[in-house]
């Protein structure tokens, strides 16, 4: 059966392997002594398209397109139950976190984690209010004794005046 | 010989130096632990303690906190799937099935008992071998190790367990991403669009702490299955059913054999011999398998070979250091400063006329892994009740101790970001069934491989032949491509079985 995601995969790695080679060959490829700094990523790039074809290839043939139009008849007829998925949940972590790394300079770590805590685990888990608090202190207590009175590793403090 | 053993261990014995030991042991793990921070970056902090101790106590520590990081790295790859150190992204693999499936104990008792047997054994490899084998070392120029990556490349096919296609599709891209940044020859900047904090290139542990960790969080964020799943995953409580069995044993014992050898010889090879040999102990032990479709799943060969094999190059990456004076790695270079701070420049006399020094660190490795052991197999009864927190609670906690790996390595947010950035890559992968090991192998070796073809083609004058005319290139070039000739074929002949003729599509129409 042919995977749809194998298409769309291939025809990413295909203009990232043309981006490579058109990039690269902007880059000096060789000079009087040998290769220089374009030369491997070129090397890359045409393995990239080389491979993103092969992947893509099975798509194209006339055997494979009617085996498409067969399958595709088949699974609306099967109808298989698809697996339950929480886009709101994928879609939060993914802008919180980013929220979280963009504001974690003029924040400061703390702030920023514990508002970031709160967010995922009130906003997105629906954690209770208790769970939320006590989980949310007790991973900033350990943090702050870990990294920076232990560790010393250097976090942004941000505005909390008495760091 | 042995009046030297029975020098060092009085040396190494002595109350200061056991604690010293113990110390750069807790240490290390806890390092270990959290990703991002690595042994290096501790070491170079503590570097400057080194005045205030005799060198043999200074080195003994500072060693402890390496090979201690190598196993806490093993425990948060089982268990949360963030390699904590390069070398441990290949336990993830089967680790992490393994803690899925209720046997966190018995990956991290595997890693813990096989890393003790493969410390000891590479120990006593090094006090006996260390002389001819610093010459080993010496017979590797560019076109050995070009010859040596291209090699290690071509495990990228039992890294992957489906699509071979893919999996060297993965390769492609890692060697991809290991071009970002300046190019050292000519300072020219490759693929960084103007940002400066691309200019280094992309650093391995923001890669792998998104590619693993962050991938996985969001995969386990979106798949309502596959987050129940987690959660119903529960640890025997007895530390006797929680520690590997007969059984586990039987199937151990032979990866954590050839895993000690292979990393011990991989480890004394300078520039990442030690994180190729975890990758090539998971790739021989799945060649040699009589049941590979297990690799991937949770096999514990998968866990047992490379954790010894990368303990046991951390033994071997100490020969190139003691005998000749070159670091194999950046944390062999810190040491190699500690050394030079007190006046003693590592080289062949070391064992003539700082003997002291020699066998006394040599042999507290051999404690250093005793007390790995006794420190770390206790406490499994705990590490394991983290994988029983429910998922919804440990993923921001886990967010939170990425954040500050990648934040550690630069003081910079923008680390941060691209660490957020390749987690949703690792994401994308997962949904369009991409593996990220072969893409870990290929960036890791990467940039040494490009280092050492632009090298030997430059000496060769642009001619290829230059890997054919050394032995020891030509050997392992040959043998990449018959690895790759026995895989394409393989493939083609389950192809040739699998696909349906013209006629079967037409009866099914």
């Amino acid at each position: 059966m042919l995977d749809k995601r194998n298409w769309w995969s291939g025809i990413f790695f295909l203009s990232l392997g043309l981006f490579l080679v058109i990039t690269s060959m902007r880059l000096s490829v060789w000079s009087e002594i040998g290769p220089n700094e374009g030369f491997f990523p070129l090397m890359i790039g045409v393995i990239i398209i080389g491979l993103s074809v092969n992947l893509i290839r099975p798509f194209l043939s006339a055997q494979a397109l009617r085996r498409r139009k067969i399958e595709s008849e088949t699974e609306e007829q099967s109808a298989t139950p698809r697996k339950e998925v929480n886009v709101f949940r994928v879609v939060s972590y993914a802008l919180l976190m980013l929220l979280y790394a963009v504001s974690m300079e003029k924040a400061g770590f703390l702030f920023a984690s514990a508002i970031f805590l709160l967010l995922i685990l009130k906003g997105v888990e629906r954690q209770s209010w208790k769970i939320t608090v006590l989980v949310g202190l007790v991973t900033l207590i350990t943090s702050y004794l870990l990294f920076f009175d232990f560790l010393r590793v250097s976090l942004p403090r941000g505005f909390i005046p008495w760091f | 010989m042995l009046e030297n053993l029975l020098l060092g261990f009085t040396i190494s014995m002595s109350l200061h130096n056991v604690a010293l030991c113990f110390l750069g042991c807790t240490l290390g793990t806890v390092i270990g632990v959290l990703p991002g921070l690595g042994p290096a970056a501790t070491i170079a902090m503590l570097l400057t303690l080194t005045y205030k101790l005799d060198l043999t106590s200074a080195i003994i520590m500072l060693s402890g906190i390496y090979y201690g990081a190598q196993y806490g790295g093993t425990i948060t790859s089982v268990l949360l799937k963030i390699p904590g150190e390069a070398s441990t992204v290949v336990t993830i693999i089967d680790g992490y099935q393994m803690a899925l499936q209720g046997k966190a104990g018995k990956a991290l008792g595997i890693a813990a008992f096989g890393s003790f047997i493969a410390g000891t054994f590479g120990t006593i490899g090094l006090s006996l071998l260390a002389p001819p084998l610093s010459e080993f070392a010496l017979l590797f120029g560019p076109a050995e190790y070009s010859a040596l990556m291209i090699f290690g490349l071509t495990l990228v096919i039992y890294l992957g367990s489906r699509s071979l296609t893919k999996a060297w599709l993965m390769g492609a891209f890692g060697l991809a991403l290991a071009t970002v940044g300046m190019d050292p020859a000519t300072t020219v900047e490759r693929f960084t669009f103007g940002s400066q904090s691309l200019v280094e290139g992309i650093n391995t542990a923001v890669l792998a702490m998104g590619l693993f960790g962050i991938g996985e969080i969001l995969y386990l964020a979106e798949s309502v299955e596959a987050r129940s799943k987690r959660d119903a995953i529960r640890c025997p409580t007895r530390l006797r059913e929680l520690l590997p069995d007969r059984q586990d044993w039987r199937r151990s014992l032979l990866p954590i054999s050839r895993g000690t050898i292979l990393g011990f010889f991989l480890g004394i090879l300078p520039g990442g011999g030690a994180i190729i040999s975890s990758f090539a102990s998971y790739a021989m032990e799945k060649r040699l398998s009589r049941t590979p479709h297990r690799f991937g799943q949770g096999a514990i060969e998968g866990v047992a070979g490379p954790e010894s094999a990368n303990n046991s190059a951390v033994s071997g990456a100490f020969i190139p250091l003691l005998t000749l004076g070159i670091p194999s790695n950046v944390v062999m270079a810190l040491l190699m400063g500690a050394f030079m701070l007190h006046g003693v420049t590592p080289g062949s006399f070391i064992m003539k006329e700082h003997s002291h020094l020699f066998w006394g660190v040599i042999t507290s490795m051999y404690i250093g892994n005793v007390i790995l052991l006794i420190l770390n197999v206790p406490l499994i009864k705990i590490f394991v009740k983290i994988i029983e927190i429910p998922y919804a609670l440990l993923s921001p906690m886990i967010v939170l101790i990425c954040v500050v790996g990648a934040y550690s390595l630069n003081n910079n947010s923008v680390d941060v970001v691209i660490m957020l950035v390749f987690g949703g890559i690792g994401y994308f992968m997962r949904k369009f069934d991409y593996e990220p090991a072969p893409l870990m192998l290929a960036f890791v070796i990467g940039d040494q491989l490009e280092k050492s073809v632009r090298q030997s083609l430059v000496i060769s004058q642009g001619s290829p032949m230059i890997f054919f005319n050394h032995p020891i290139s030509m050997v392992l070039i040959v043998g990449a491509l018959l690895m790759v000739a026995s895989s394409l074929l393989k493939t083609f002949i389950k192809k040739r079985k699998v696909l349906p003729t013209a006629g079967s599509i037409d009866e099914a129409k």
